[in-house]
């Protein structure tokens, strides 16, 4: 408790830096991710700063509507959970403002607080009316539910072999070069870490939820103005975080900020490469896809962890 | 006053009967009616007097044993004339109103036969002398036969012939028993001849000879004693005789010739013949309740019932003798039995239908008639209080503790099947009026028949001081309460939650003021989380008080069950509570709408729950256990089954995989607001049980048999994790709002499990924390559905929608739950789930953890659902007048509310209460609580309080901009809303609802093609089939009946001849 309340203004107005930072950051490499699948398309594509155009347009808006108490309140609780996930990772090993309130709880924190933003944005979709909306919710959850049991499994082979829940254990114990990465340490839960990363992001094949259109947009399929924006930019930081909380897990994490934003950049990258090669799947082949191969990646390596654990001792 | 009145007033009586006759049918019934109840009250009047172990006996004509008769009076010949004498003046009662007098033919002249029969069962029970037993039997056998006869089904004439056919043979048999044995002894007096063969030792008499005259004798009362294969023509006899004259029957010929074989246990005793009696009764208990599945004819059923019933007792007759069992424990079963069977034969002959189908719904409209048939159910398959639990309690008890330990599991066997038959039965009386199949139009009074239900009621109560500790003024406070407002049924519901509630919170304060709600102490931590639940439920039941009359009642005898269940301070108190508990939550399920059939279920499955737990704890007193605190000196395999059984019949309890259909329905078609409770608090029973004996199990177990990775948890681990599983997986699959809640429940259970089976200090404190806020939440959803329910009138989901506008209170309490139940933070469950995956790693169980951490995900979907389909979406036309629930019952939920948030920002204080509760029996605490509040474990860390600060802070930031800086907003209608140009149709056409997860559903088909349900339909099948087929034995011929007479003597001459040695 003690360590809530003696956090001083310094230290939040640093978070807040660090927020403001990875909403711009993230809202930037949608304009990068836009401007790259154009051109994979062989079209011009808008400019890299498109983004920010969009959100400022909706931060600008004088009107809107609204459905009811939820669909006010449903924007608030997918930003509070965008940043608040980034706020529980520490970004940058050791960087003050870049470790937020990550002493707050470990990876296990992290995971179950990502489910507190799409909750928000599914109860929105929900009292919005629409059935577009709801329909995405259902693939959503569906999808989530899939692609989380292969990420676990990943997640308990490392745990099992770094000992700790802790994000920076975990980063400690990658320390000292390339080959220590958790990706290499343990390449097969690494695999079944990078296939449900697909999953997590949501970028074709596996982009069931706002599947453009399909279901129009998905679940913000009535939001407009602010509210829109706010989901924009909670989706932003919390794509940033994601890709962070993978960098941190599997890729060694980071000792500095252009290291951090670089390995972001290119898990990021490596979902849109992969979405910009597939078509869509349907809703069953998707949650089929993670319960086959990434999911017997994922038992191969807690079987792998457990090997070194049995082979080390 | 003397004994030999007892013989001679209804003798006498029966002289007369003829005579007064000619004054009118009135008078002659009246001399009858005064006789029995004279016989009754003296025998009642002198009871006190024989209590502590008085024993009379006279010499008839002054004459004394070798040369005149002579006729003992003790406490059990008191009893057993009082029954005979009760029985027949309800038998009497039974069939004297006009519509049973048509019904038994016979009157008066049936009257006569009554008396004699009566003379006969008393001079029976009373005699000391063979010869005189001999002349007794005969007249009970001859008035049997008459009393067969003289009714008026045709069926009753040859069943009474076939009767007669097989006595005649059993009289010879025993006629010449007793002349030779008088050839060899020179008396005839049971006493003498006992001695003479004690005294004379070996050599006094030839063995041979011995040996034949024995065989005699008992092959001749084993006929008498229908005992399995020679149960034929008995059993035939019900379906042919009035009930009212079976009943008569029980309490006098079969009672009687039971005493008087028991009376030549010492003459037997020459010839060791325990071995022998005890396979013929145990096969005869197990056989014949085999055999009594498959009756479709209520009567019939009944009657293999007590032939069962009375193997039970032959087999247990040896033991007794020999001081293995005590002899009360076998007396008590033999009271048991003649007063819920005659009870329920009346019961069957006043209802007059015939067969089970008939049965349906009949006792539709009488809620005291199926209140009483039920009290005649328990107190025939043993139920607490009834003296048949306590008499086999302590049978199975002294069983254990004896040589003969591997009897238990056929005595437990039969009375299961025991179970199954008698619940089915007690279901058809549960179906709801409009399924009836035919009305009640009672043939007799029904009277008889409450009575001795409140007799045997009364009776078990009597014996139930043993049960007394500090808790019993709660109890008793509790269970009164229940009893008034079960009669008190007519009173407005809502003032009966009142009451309720004062109930509850008095004997609350007494638990307190006993000491029993110390937090930190088992006993004090699910004390408190009964009380809290039934606080809560009662609370919000004031708003919306069950339609049910006898819910109200039956809710707090179940409350002082679990208190009793909760306080128990041996091993007895704890099965008498799991019992009430089994027996009082199926009479509330089958309070439902549709509860029969879920309730009869919810019964078969708690049944076996509770003789899997009997049997494990069989197991640990058989080894020398008298306290629950003892379990921890228990060692070897006797602690290994100890722990199997009881964790066997947790895991049913629990309603863990495989063992979890009866779960869904029962949860599903209770009363709504018992659902709560069901979810809330008595799920978390076997968790209760499993702490109460597991921590001591472990405190005595090796280290490091517990301490290694794969453990003996790591089996029921399993079962929890896949419990957990499939449970989630169908709640997703769930369109029933109250369904989803209850496979959700027996999912979340799982996780419990889990964390118990872990066997270490941070897997326990997971599993407890997990139990608590389990609870809190299951209680909030179940009655915000309740509330929902009972504004709709629905269960369906997808006919629900959009209710946020029109209950926001409940969709706030939904809300909160779900977040909770999810373990999403900020909010209580994820402490939990950051607690067992934390356990389960430090353990190294990490495909358990995988598949609890897809479990959890799961889970997401079946609560997004609910609180989607319901509250959000498109509101439908019907529900626009549909009104919040009532302030107490949101005042109940705000209860919840603010101990979930409590719990949310403080599990470190309920961290403190449990690791205080379970370090001293691991010897570590496995949590380390920090001062900050930060909890943290070997692998790692949590501030809960901080992340809610967090969460609150950016969320009021956020609310912030939105509702000052954000745009000005317009509400718009409900249709209103972006369809491509489109209109929207109606509500209901765009309330995407039914069959949500639909691509979820596809993609595990294979997994969902496996039915644990059509397993136990299969399992069904077969034992009906075995039954079948076991069933044909009994042809129903004569001759057949012969043979098996002829097989059976025949190898009963090869036992008891080859025990001569």
């Amino acid at each position: 408790m003690q360590a809530v309340l003696n956090l001083d203004i310094g230290y939040l107005g640093l978070c807040a830096l660090s927020v403001i930072g990875a909403i711009a950051y993230g809202l930037l490499i949608g304009g990068i991710i836009r401007k790259v699948m154009a051109r994979i398309q062989s079209r011009i594509g808008p400019p890299v700063w498109q983004p920010y155009l969009d959100v400022a347009k909706l931060f600008f808006q004088r009107t809107s509507i609204r459905h009811g108490m939820m669909f006010y309140l449903a924007p608030v609780f997918r930003t509070v959970g965008g940043i608040g996930i980034y706020l529980l990772i520490p970004i940058v090993a050791g960087m003050p403002g870049l470790a937020g309130f990550s002493f707050n709880g470990d990876v296990l924190l992290v995971i179950y607080f990502m489910f507190f933003g799409c909750l928000g944005m599914a109860l929105g979709a929900g009292e919005s009316g629409h059935p577009h909306a709801i329909i995405a919710v259902s693939r959503g959850l569906s999808q989530m539910s899939s692609y989380e049991l292969p990420f676990s499994l990943a997640l308990i082979a490392l745990v099992a072999q770094v000992g700790t829940f802790s994000i920076g254990g975990i980063i400690e114990a990658q320390a000292g070069g390339i080959g220590n990465w958790y990706l290499f340490m343990n390449p097969l839960a690494g695999i079944a870490g990078l296939l449900s990363f697909l999953g997590m992001q949501m970028y074709s094949p596996f982009n069931i939820v706002l599947a453009p259109q399909e279901i129009p947009i998905g679940p913000p399929t009535e939001y407009n103005s602010t509210f829109l924006g706010l989901m924009m930019s909670g989706r932003a930081i919390f794509g940033v975080a994601k890709s962070a909380l993978f960098m941190n897990l599997f890729l060694g994490g980071a000792t500095s900020i252009p290291e951090a934003m670089i390995k972001i950049f290119v898990v990021y990258m490596w979902a849109v490469f992969v979405g910009a090669v597939f078509p869509r799947f349907r809703a069953e082949q998707s949650v089929r896809f993670f319960l086959r191969w990434p999911t017997w990646f994922g038992l191969a390596g807690i079987a792998l962890a457990m090997l070194m654990k049995h082979l080390a001792s | 006053m003397n004994p030999v009145l007892f013989i001679a007033v209804p003798l006498g009586a029966a002289f007369l009967l003829p005579l007064v006759r000619r004054m009118g049918d009135r008078a002659a019934r009246g001399l009858a009616g005064l006789t029995f109840a004279f016989v009754l009250a003296a025998v009642v009047a002198w009871l006190p007097a024989l209590g502590n172990g008085a024993m009379l006996t006279v010499t008839t004509g002054g004459w004394p044993a070798p040369f005149g008769i002579a006729l003992r009076f003790g406490l059990a010949e008191a009893v057993l004339i009082a029954l005979s004498a009760a029985a027949a003046l309800g038998s009497f009662g039974a069939v004297s109103s006009r519509a049973g007098r048509d019904a038994t033919s016979g009157g008066v002249r049936g009257l006569v036969i009554v008396l004699l029969m009566v003379v006969g069962a008393n001079g029976l029970i009373m005699t000391r002398d063979l010869f005189n037993t001999f002349v007794f039997l005969e007249i009970v056998s001859i008035a049997t036969y008459a009393l067969a006869a003289t009714g008026d089904e045709s069926r009753g004439l040859e069943a009474g012939f076939k009767y007669m056919f097989l006595g005649a043979v059993a009289s010879a048999f025993i006629l010449i028993g007793i002349a030779m044995l008088y050839r060899l002894t020179g008396t005839l007096s049971i006493d003498g001849i006992a001695e003479s063969l004690m005294v004379g030792g070996a050599g006094a008499v030839p063995m041979f000879a011995l040996g034949v005259v024995l065989l005699f004798l008992f092959a001749g009362f084993l006929v008498e004693l229908k005992v399995f294969p020679l149960n034929g023509p008995a059993i035939d006899l019900y379906d042919g005789v009035s009930p009212a004259v079976m009943a008569l029957t029980v309490a006098t010929a079969l009672n009687a010739s039971v005493y008087a074989f028991w009376k030549l246990m010492p003459i037997f005793r020459a010839v060791d013949l325990t071995l022998v009696l005890m396979v013929i009764g145990g096969a005869t208990f197990v056989l014949a309740n085999l055999f009594a599945l498959r009756q479709s004819r209520v009567r019939r059923m009944l009657g293999y019932s007590t032939s069962a019933q009375l193997g039970l007792i032959v087999m247990l007759m040896p033991l007794a003798h020999s001081g293995d069992v005590s002899a009360t424990a076998v007396g008590l079963l033999l009271v048991n039995h003649t007063l819920a069977k005659a009870g329920l034969l009346w019961f069957a002959g006043s209802v007059g239908k015939q067969t089970l189908v008939e049965w349906k719904g009949v006792l539709a409209g009488s809620p005291a008639a199926r209140l009483s048939l039920a009290a005649l159910v328990l107190a025939i398959v043993g139920m607490p209080p009834f003296p048949g639990f306590w008499g086999k309690w302590d049978a199975l008890v002294a069983l254990s503790r004896g040589p003969h330990a591997w009897w238990i599991i056929p005595v437990l066997a039969g009375s299961l099947l025991e179970f199954i038959y008698y619940f089915r039965w007690l279901r058809l009386a549960h179906v709801p009026a409009e399924d009836a199949e035919t009305k009640l139009e009672p043939t007799g009074s029904l009277v008889p028949a409450h009575a001795f239900g409140i007799i045997v009621l009364g009776a078990g109560l009597a014996l139930s001081s043993r049960l007394v500790t500090s808790s019993t003024d709660a109890v008793l406070t509790l269970a009164g309460a229940g009893l008034v407002l079960l009669i008190a049924g007519q009173l407005p519901g809502r003032l009966l939650q009142f009451l309720s509630l004062a109930a509850v919170a008095a004997s609350g304060w007494m638990l307190h003021q006993a000491g029993s709600l110390a937090p930190t102490s088992i006993t004090g931590f699910f004390m408190l989380i009964v009380l809290f639940g039934a606080f809560t439920v009662v609370l919000a039941g004031i708003g919306t008080p069950p339609d049910r009359k006898r819910y109200h009642g039956l809710f707090l005898l179940l409350v002082a069950s679990l208190v009793l269940l909760v306080d128990a301070r041996g091993p007895l108190g704890f099965f008498a509570g799991w019992e009430l508990m089994t027996w009082t939550s199926y009479l509330l399920v089958a309070q439902g709408q549709r509860g029969g059939r879920p309730a009869f279920r919810y019964m078969l499955f708690s049944g076996a729950a509770g003789f899997l737990v009997l049997g494990g704890i069989l197991v640990a007193l058989g080894a020398g256990v008298t306290t629950i605190g003892d379990f921890a000196h228990l060692a070897g395999p006797a602690a290994l089954w100890t722990a199997i059984l009881l964790g066997a019949g947790f895991a049913v309890k629990a309603a863990s995989a495989g063992a979890h259909v009866w779960a869904p329905d029962a949860y599903t078609e209770s009363p709504d607001l018992f659902s709560a409770f069901l979810s809330g608090v008595l799920s978390k029973m076997p968790l209760f049980g499993i702490v109460l004996f597991g921590t001591r199990l472990v405190a005595g177990a090796d280290p490091a048999l517990i301490g290694g990775t794969y453990g003996p948890g790591y089996a029921l681990g399993w079962l929890g994790a896949i419990t957990a599983i499939g449970m989630t997986l169908l709640a997703a699959l769930q369109e029933d709002a109250k369904r989803l809640l209850a496979y959700s429940s027996v999912g979340q259970i799982g996780y419990a499990v889990v964390g118990f089976a872990l066997l270490t200090p941070l897997g326990w404190t997971a599993a407890l924390y997990h139990t608590v806020n389990h609870m809190i939440i299951k209680l909030l959803l179940f009655l915000a559905i309740a509330a929902v329910i009972n504004r709709t009138g629905t269960r369906r989901m997808h006919e629900m929608g959009g209710l946020i506008k029109k209950m926001p209170a409940q969709y706030i309490a939904v809300l909160i739950g779900i977040i909770a139940l999810s373990g999403v933070p900020p909010l209580s469950g994820f402490a939990g789930k950051w607690l067992i995956y934390n356990a389960l790693i430090e353990k190294e169980w990490y495909f358990i953890a995988g598949v609890l951490m897809f479990a959890s995900v799961i889970a997401f979907l079946y609560l997004f659902r609910l609180i989607n389909t319901i509250f959000l979406g498109q509101l439908k036309p019907r529900h626009r007048e549909v009104r919040e629930a009532p302030a107490v019952f949101v005042v109940a939920q705000a209860l919840l509310v603010f101990a979930i948030m409590g719990l949310s920002m403080f599990p470190d204080a309920l961290l403190r209460v449990t690791t205080a509760m379970t370090a001293p029996f691991f010897g570590a605490a496995g949590v380390e609580l920090a001062a900050d509040g930060s909890v943290l474990v070997s692998l790692g860390y949590l501030n809960a309080f901080g992340v809610m600060a967090m969460v609150m802070g950016l969320f009021a930031v956020f609310f912030a901009w939105v509702l000052f800086l954000g745009p000005k907003t317009t509400k718009v209608g409900q249709l209103d809303i972006v369809m491509a140009a489109e209109e929207p149709p109606a509500p209901e056409e765009i309330h995407y609802a039914y069959d949500f997860y639909r691509p979820y559903k596809r993609a595990f088909a294979p997994v969902l093609r496996v039915s644990v349900e059509r397993g136990w339909s299969r399992f069904a099948a077969v034992l009906s089939a075995v039954a079948e087929y076991g069933r044909r034995f009994y042809t129903g011929d004569a001759q057949t009946y012969l043979l098996y007479a002829v097989v059976f003597l025949g190898i009963a001459a090869v036992a008891v001849l080859s025990r001569l040695g």
